[in-house]
């Protein structure tokens, strides 16, 4: 546990060189600290709730597409489905804009 | 603008021995100036534009009032009149040079050898003041002094000569050259410096940087072409500038540029009634300090006799330092030494004492004499210098008697080998040949330099 702690303790020396913070003071460090990781975290977040849906819709279309080349029509008509489908499931997780 | 750091090799790094190479003609070897990976330069970028926001955001606390601002400020007074203090430009200064301003100006309280003492500060609110404690940090390792061949000691054998002369002539000189401070001692080091170099005759003066700015407005004048290297020092800049002749700048230590400019010259002469130009001369350096890179010599005095243009070289890093036996870049390449016209180098780097020299033909060295601002305003060599560099000279000469010096020349050839190399295969960034003894780091992010 002790060399855990000194390699995290230069990981966490190299991000600060890396950065540049290593030349601020304490009190703004942890200003840019919070800052980045909420900021990281959000991505992530963002990431985890809407890439799978965006990607499985964006497939959906596609093939739609490829399979049904002349009728326009209903390509239209199957991406509208699949807008609702969007919908449907943003207002699953609390009413999300879409 | 990449950040960098800039080592010297000096004497006493322990290395294994192999004999010097051979100086008849060798072939330049390859420079490098490697270009960093592309994270190191996105992250240096980065780097700077988190200082540069918090630089923004101390400022308009500084500007609020909720920070007590350290830097000078104008009166409510003068609020309205023209700015005394430019604030923007200061920018920097503010904002990133004072967080780390700790790491440079540290005094020093030892003599520069292989490792010295340094005095150890404090500082309350972040390098805005400082205080000294008392103590000294002792045996830190010397890693920048121009100290290359050791000869700035305080060994009391070495230095018997010195403290001898200084018994005999005292301290100050209290004279010009031209008026009562012509000593037999400078006299005596003169002829030195001129066998040294292999020329005819040579003329010292009381500083470096002003050997240079002094000089060069004696030997050119409006109606003469300088020809400087991008990468010249300060010295040669402001010389070039006083003397009021047309200065044009080739890129550093290309010879295309270079010879581009040359038949521009010849073929156009002066800008507006293209009357052919008085003199041109070339400004060199033999090894730049900034990057550790040594000048094509065999190519630019091929180039100055195929155009009749005149050699001014500055050998202020490389005379001592390089060259089988300490000669400089002349005896590095196995060139003639009356090739070059103005030969001119500093005792500061390599004999630990101060001045400079000017050296060459004595027609040249004897109208430099009458001519040269400095003989006439600016106060001789002191005699304790002068005798240092007289015996560093001689030592690395061999006229003492011992093998000391041309040890000290063949150690610092094996220890910048050894020393480049190792820090190659460390997989540092190294700029610069491979024969010169001043090695720049490139570090490139901020917080890695300080």
């Amino acid at each position: 546990l002790a060399i855990g702690d000194e390699y995290l303790g230069w990981l966490y020396y190299q991000y600060l060189l890396i950065t540049s913070i290593y030349v601020l003071e304490p009190w703004e460090q942890s200003i840019f600290n919070s800052v980045f990781f909420s900021s990281v975290a959000m991505v992530i977040y963002t990431s985890y709730a809407f890439v799978p849906v965006h990607v499985r819709l964006a497939l959906k279309f596609f093939s739609g597409i490829c399979g049904e080349q002349p009728e326009s029509t209903m390509a239209l008509k199957q991406w509208m489905d699949g807008m609702d489908d969007r919908k449907e499931i943003g207002n699953e997780k609390g009413g999300l804009p879409t | 603008s990449l950040t960098n750091v800039t080592m010297t090799v000096c004497v006493w790094l322990p290395s294994h021995s192999a004999g010097p190479p051979s100086s008849r003609q060798r072939f330049q070897r390859p420079e490098s100036f490697e270009n960093p990976p592309m994270y190191v330069a996105v992250m240096t970028y980065l780097g700077f534009g988190i200082v540069t926001l918090f630089g923004y955001f101390r400022d308009f606390l500084r500007a609020v009032g909720l920070e007590k601002c350290h830097i000078a400020r104008e009166r409510e007074e003068q609020k309205d009149f023209v700015p005394l203090y430019q604030d923007f430009e200061n920018f920097y200064t503010r904002n990133l040079y004072m967080r780390v301003r700790d790491n440079w100006n540290r005094p020093i309280c030892s003599l520069p050898g292989p490792v010295f003492d340094v005095m150890e500060r404090v500082s309350p609110d972040y390098n805005w003041t400082f205080s000294l404690t008392g103590k000294t940090i002792d045996n830190v390792i010397n890693m920048g002094s121009y100290n290359y061949l050791g000869f700035a000691e305080n060994d009391g054998d070495f230095l018997k000569t010195v403290a001898d002369r200084t018994q005999q002539y005292g301290l100050g000189v209290c004279s010009t050259r031209q008026e009562m401070g012509n000593l037999a001692i400078h006299e005596e080091l003169e002829q030195l410096v001129a066998t040294f170099l292999g020329v005819e005759s040579s003329m010292i003066f009381g500083m470096g940087f002003a050997t240079n700015s002094m000089n060069i407005p004696a030997l050119v004048g409006k109606g003469c072409l300088i020809l400087s290297d991008e990468l010249n020092h300060t010295s040669l800049i402001l010389g070039a500038r006083l003397s009021g002749a047309t200065i044009w700048v080739f890129k550093h230590n290309n010879m295309q540029s270079l010879e581009r400019l040359l038949r521009e010259a010849v073929c156009s002469g002066q800008p507006r009634t293209h009357r052919p130009w008085r003199k041109v001369l070339i400004m060199v350096e033999g090894i730049y300090s900034m990057e550790g890179s040594v000048v094509r010599l065999p190519d630019i005095v091929a180039l100055k006799k195929k155009y009749k243009a005149y050699l001014y070289l500055d050998e202020a890093h490389s005379i001592g330092a390089v060259g089988p036996t300490g000669r400089g870049v002349t005896e590095l390449f196995g060139l003639d030494p009356s090739d070059i016209d103005v030969m001119m180098g500093t005792f500061t780097k390599s004999f630990g004492a101060a001045g400079g020299y000017i050296a060459g033909k004595k027609e040249l060295v004897d109208s430099l004499r009458s001519h040269s601002h400095s003989a006439v305003y600016a106060s001789a060599m002191s005699p304790p210098v002068t005798e240092q560099i007289l015996r560093a000279m001689k030592c690395i000469m061999g006229l003492d008697g011992t093998t000391v010096g041309q040890a000290r020349v063949h150690q610092l050839a094996e220890n910048t080998r050894y020393f480049r190399s190792r820090l190659q295969e460390m997989g540092f960034i190294i700029y610069g040949n491979d024969d010169s003894p001043v090695v720049p780091i490139l570090l490139y992010m901020p917080g890695k330099v300080v």
